[in-house]
């Protein structure tokens, strides 16, 4: 499979039982005060039960799922699936008080072992490859948490001999990382696989300072996650870079120096783009397009950092394309400021209206551009500011003042404009990428 | 030593009567003795050692060193480590780390423990000068940063303080 067949675009559409708008007070019709679009709500209020239908604690799903352009192996992940059962094997069925009579350990384990049947799931689930990996990774890591904590208890486990195991995937990480070749052919198919390599073998040869677990078992435990993690993100890394050269004609060429020139450019950019930035506005009330602004503005400043400590040469290409996206998206809610079309809305229509236009653009960002890849990796964090808008209005109860909904707002104009900006972000990235 | 109880074990007294249970208790109660007078209000639930914590009492020089009795609310499956504490003329803090017990010792996840120590400060304080209370449990460990017995402000001695071993006492 593509690591993006299974995608499909999910939207608010199934939360339509609330339909009626209703506004009390609604001869106070928020109005625009023109730059910023600063308006008036005191006296708008929203009855809550005609926002969207989202219950306080219903599981939200992510809109956009990162991906890798690279087909994986369906007999990998099986291997990976039965590596989480061969370890959720070795523990007894149950685990009771006669095997681990502390109830709190008990727990951690039982728990521990649960979560790896729920990443089981996860990966049957997953709209991407890169999703399924990450499910599975995490399914291996709580398997053996509890695989190691049970062991301490059935024949006296140690972690030094986790610990040397840790130490020697480690090792293993690094030397993989400083021999990889950054092969490919398309340079921006190969960033984004080489940046996900770059990610994983970061993951992998990070060591961690020591665990710091309540019980001696527990600690145990962690060291059995820590060192089936780091294997795990190595072998993930191994294989991304297998199907990946398999799939380029002769194995394509080097362009480690394509993407080095066109990292140091793209971040030559960024910097431009933040030493011209205006001074910032001043508010003098709160709103949520200057919240959106305000949050875009700090990242797309204080992230560059991301790009010029990146992990290596394709990692740095993708997160510049990631902040650029951001700039891009800032000039583009300045300039619907200045426009006045950002008025915070008065009505629960005009919030439902926000939030569909909000899912709308995303859906249109991962179908419309030819450098999807680049807009996909853009646009991740732009689905987390739809759900966390969405859990905002889930916590609103009542008849409640306009103003309340502020966050809501702010987070899905803050991904409507992600949205809109990623793929001409994407355009300038790959033009880059293509004339170094 | 575990009761089965919602009610503190230990507490101060006139009259010898306990605590009535109350669903809104408090996680942490504590209590400055200054004075052998206010040790002999120390009553104690049936099931608790007496003994011992008499023979601490017994121990304490109130005209140089003062008792901090605390109550804490643990979970059964942990203990509480001190793994510091500060004082003044006015003020006393603490600082509890938190770890499991034994994976071998029977415990249940969900039942809470009333931890009562009795930590004898090198220092005669005034309970009515004491207008400063602060105490906060940890969900780990003392580590090396958390574990000091002693401040550099607001000191008058740098002798440790001494904690008797807790008592515990199911809730």
């Amino acid at each position: 499979m593509t690591d993006t067949d299974a995608e499909q675009s999910s939207g608010p559409a199934r939360m339509t039982r609330r339909s009626l708008l209703t506004l009390v007070g609604g001869s106070a019709i928020a109005g625009c005060s023109g730059f910023g679009g600063l308006d008036q709500s005191d006296e708008v209020t929203i009855r809550s039960n005609n926002l969207p239908d989202i219950r306080r604690h219903q599981e939200l799903k992510a809109p956009v799922h990162p991906a890798v352009p690279v087909a994986l192996a369906p007999s990998y992940l099986d291997s990976s699936r039965t590596r989480v059962y061969e370890l959720l094997s070795e523990l007894p069925i149950p685990l009771g008080p006669e095997e681990i009579p502390n109830g709190h350990i008990r727990q951690r384990l039982t728990d521990a072992a649960s979560d790896a049947s729920d990443g089981l799931d996860d990966a049957r689930t997953a709209r991407t490859g890169l999703v399924t990996l990450r499910s599975l990774r995490h399914a291996r890591e709580h398997a053996r948490y509890a695989a190691a904590g049970w062991a301490v208890a059935e024949r006296g486990l140690t972690d030094r001999s986790l610990r040397n195991e840790y130490s020697q995937t480690v090792s293993t990480a690094r030397a993989t990382r400083r021999d990889h070749e950054y092969l490919g052919m398309d340079p921006v198919r190969a960033a984004l696989v080489h940046s996900t390599i770059e990610t994983a073998l970061e993951r992998a040869a990070d060591t961690e300072p020591r665990p710091q677990a309540d019980s001696e078992l527990l600690a145990v435990a962690q060291w059995g996650e820590r060192a089936e993690s780091a294997q795990a993100y190595l072998s993930d890394a191994r294989h991304i870079t297998t199907q990946f050269t398999s799939s380029l004609p002769d194995g394509g060429g080097s362009i480690e120096n394509t993407l080095i020139t066109a990292g140091e450019t793209l971040l030559a950019g960024l910097r431009d783009r933040r030493s011209n930035l205006p001074p910032e506005s001043t508010y003098e009330e709160r709103h949520p397009s200057q919240m959106v602004a305000e949050d875009l503005r700090w990242k797309a400043e204080s992230e560059i950092g991301s790009v010029e400590d990146a992990h290596g040469p394709a990692s740095a290409v993708v997160h510049a394309n990631t902040r650029l996206t951001r700039f891009l998206a800032l000039e583009r809610i300045k300039a619907r400021q200045e426009a006045g079309e950002l008025s915070r809305p008065s009505t629960a229509t005009a919030v439902r209206s926000i939030r569909q236009q909000a899912y709308d653009s995303l859906a249109s960002a991962l179908e419309a551009d030819a450098h999807s890849g680049l807009v996909r990796d853009a646009i991740v964090d732009a689905g987390y500011k739809i759900i966390g808008a969405d859990r905002e209005l889930s916590y609103l109860q009542g008849e409640i003042d306009a103003s309340r909904l502020d966050d809501s707002i702010a987070g899905y104009w803050h991904a409507m404009a992600l949205a809109h900006s990623a793929p001409a972000a994407a355009r300038q990235t790959a033009s880059v990428l293509r004339t170094e | 030593m575990r009761v089965d109880t919602d009610r503190r074990p230990v507490w101060i007294s006139d009259d010898g009567s306990r605590p009535t249970p109350d669903p809104h208790t408090r996680r942490l109660v504590s209590e400055v003795i200054d004075s052998d007078s206010k040790a002999g209000q120390i009553a104690v639930a049936t099931d608790v050692d007496r003994g011992a914590i008499d023979t601490f009492l017994e121990e304490t020089d109130f005209e140089s060193e003062t008792i901090y009795l605390q109550s804490v609310i643990v979970e059964e499956c942990f203990r509480l480590e001190l793994c510091q504490i500060n004082w003044g003329a006015d003020s006393i803090s603490t600082d509890y780390g938190r770890r499991s017990r034994p994976y071998d010792d029977p415990c249940e996840a969900d039942t809470e423990l009333y931890s009562v120590w009795f930590i004898r400060i090198p220092q005669a304080i005034n309970a009515d000068d004491v207008s400063s209370y602060s105490s906060s449990v940890g969900g780990s460990p003392c580590d090396d940063e958390r574990t000091r017995t002693t401040t550099e402000t607001d000191r008058t001695t740098q002798t440790t303080p001494t904690p008797m071993a807790e008592t515990e006492t199911e809730r």
